[in-house]
């Protein structure tokens, strides 16, 4: 779908500077964003392993929704991120000790690229922490989407 | 030339994600399109536009109690529904190849993956505004014409003899 139309690029460039305007807001929702996920992460650290899966949802629901947003305000990373988490999540219903630990790499990765500021695609430290997420990926077994 | 120069619109954003229904209502605020609605489900929506009479509609995929699909369904296909050629475009961080052919078969207009970029934003809205497509009515789909152009073919036209086709509405 989309078609081929002529855009008026005024109205694309008033689009991208109010999207622009709009990243302050967003740091502080996605700030809020983490917040809940390591929330909820000791919540899931602290349940028993068969009880783990309805928080591991919210934790789905959550990493939805910071991929759909990071690469609309620049930060292209924390859409990729975001993505390997939520395709991570999904991959099981099981969840005992030693598959969180990819889940916590994930959550921290995410925190670094806000701390940092690692906007687009994060240059030398973005690579290298995308380097360092794909070997743990790889390591855990599961689906792999950082590219 | 301004697409939306002299046309008054009125939106509907649907969307359970608060941040989101801000960044989407921001965008069209900026592009001239001040009447704008919001709603955080297709059941919401759907009360909405009974006093609500949307041009178009931007409507994300997975909400609850209905969805994006669910609501579409209703806008095509319920006899109570408040406008079955409502365009909608639907916006959500879903995009596989499976998922658009559902939108599309549900009688969506446009498909629009996230993380958005102003520029798709801008295209899809303006493919809805100012290529407005005709609907199709078949015994198993009602919605905008599913074929983009239409191509010259040697052979019998089953679709043409299956199928309705109604001119687009400007808005």
């Amino acid at each position: 779908m989309g078609g081929e139309l002529e855009l008026d690029q005024e109205m694309v460039a008033k689009a991208e500077a109010v999207i622009a305007g709009l990243r302050a807001a967003y740091l502080s929702w996605v700030a809020e964003d983490m917040s809940k996920l390591d929330a909820l992460l000791t919540q899931v650290q602290a349940a028993a392993p068969e009880h783990r899966q309805p928080l591991m949802k919210s934790v789905f629901t959550i990493a939805h929704d910071v991929k759909g947003q990071g690469g609309s305000f620049g930060y292209d990373l924390m859409t990729l991120v975001g993505n390997q988490l939520c395709r991570t999540v999904e991959a099981r219903s099981d969840w005992p000790d030693q598959a969180l630990v990819l889940v916590r790499q994930l959550l921290d990765a995410m925190k670094v690229i806000l701390d940092k500021d690692l906007s687009g695609d994060g240059g030398a430290a973005g690579r290298s922490l995308l380097a360092s997420l794909r070997q743990a990926v790889e390591a855990d077994g599961g689906p792999l989407t950082l590219t | 030339m301004n697409a939306l120069d002299g046309v008054e619109l009125k939106v509907l954003v649907v969307e359970d994600n608060q941040h989101f229904r801000l960044l989407i209502s921001t965008v069209l605020h900026t592009l001239g399109i001040t009447q704008v609605e919001e709603a955080r489900d297709g059941l919401e929506a759907l009360r909405c536009l009974q006093t609500f009479r949307a041009d178009f509609v931007i409507a994300d995929w997975k909400m609850e109690p209905m969805d994006g699909i669910a609501f579409a369904h209703k806008i095509r296909h319920s006899p109570d529904s408040p406008d079955p050629f409502l365009p909608i475009i639907m916006v959500t961080g879903y995009s596989e190849a499976s998922l658009v052919a559902e939108a599309r078969d549900a009688g969506v207009n446009e498909f629009l993956a996230k993380p958005i970029s102003a520029r798709s934003l801008v295209a899809r809205i303006t493919s809805v505004i100012r290529s407005p497509r005709s609907f199709a009515r078949s015994p198993d789909y009602f919605g905008p014409d599913r074929r983009r152009a239409q191509q010259p073919f040697s052979g019998p036209d089953r679709r043409q003899q299956a199928q309705e086709l109604i001119p687009p509405r400007k808005p």
